[in-house]
């Protein structure tokens, strides 16, 4: 899906979207209970290592001017 | 932990955004976490700036990870406003979904609705440093907000609630 598009192509995707049944678009099954155990445990272990880096990082930001957002 | 290019999968996401200038604000389980809530978080939940330049810059970042959208229309789609609302109001869409196929958890959320929008949450979002990267941040009160406008809450809103209210309550008391 990362096929350079120009110019307009809203028609045709539109189409397209129309056709895609809704469920597709819904969070799809938690991709954990399909994996191994070792897949498993690889993942959670990278989850809390980003925990373990970051947690508390927004702390304290609380009210901070969101002007600089352009 | 001997795969580190993947230890720091998140933080990798999250550079690469950030060191092409892709404008995006975190939201969901990420930005729970940089509040100081502990959390397992899966995914990457954004909201981007829809502006077709800024979707180009996204769609760079994404085809450069592998991260393919779950639904077959390409991520340019995000910079039309009427297939935003197509997706939105006909297929009852939240969020645009990308993630790896070969390795789904690395999976980011490009969020699609209205009350949901870079320009709606861009006047509450507080600006985070972590190593490296510089990012906006939804901030701890529209997050309680966003958490409790989810109908019906699953576990894990309740739980976000619960521990927001707990650490906003003891932010008013440390003043």
């Amino acid at each position: 899906m990362s096929d350079d598009f120009t110019g307009d192509f809203t028609g045709d995707l539109a189409g397209v979207i129309r056709a895609i049944p809704e469920e597709a678009f819904r969070e799809p099954q938690n991709p954990l209970e399909s994996m191994t155990g070792l897949e498993r445990l690889r993942w959670l272990q990278q989850t809390a290592y980003f925990i373990w880096r970051h947690k508390g990082a927004a702390r304290g930001k609380e009210g901070q001017n969101p002007s600089v957002v352009t | 932990m001997t795969d580190e290019s993947s230890v720091t999968y998140l933080e990798d996401l999250l550079r690469a955004l950030t060191s092409r200038g892709v404008r995006f604000i975190v939201a969901g389980g990420v930005a729970i976490v940089l509040h100081g809530i502990e959390r397992t978080t899966m995914d990457l939940d954004i909201a981007l700036d829809l502006s077709p330049e800024n979707v180009r810059r996204f769609r760079d970042v994404t085809d450069s990870l592998g991260l393919r959208p779950l639904v077959p229309v390409p991520v340019e789609a995000l910079s039309d406003p009427e297939l935003v609302r197509m997706m939105v109001e006909e297929k009852h869409a939240i969020a645009f979904m990308l993630a790896d196929p070969a390795m789904p958890l690395r999976k980011i959320d490009v969020f699609l609705t209205e009350q949901l929008s870079y320009e709606n949450l861009a006047a509450d979002s507080v600006p985070v440093e972590i190593p490296g990267i510089s990012l906006r941040v939804v901030s701890l009160a529209r997050l309680l907000e966003l958490k409790r406008a989810v109908d019906p809450p699953r576990d894990k809103d309740i739980f976000d609630i619960r521990a927001i209210e707990r650490l906003l309550h003891k932010g008013q008391s440390d003043v």
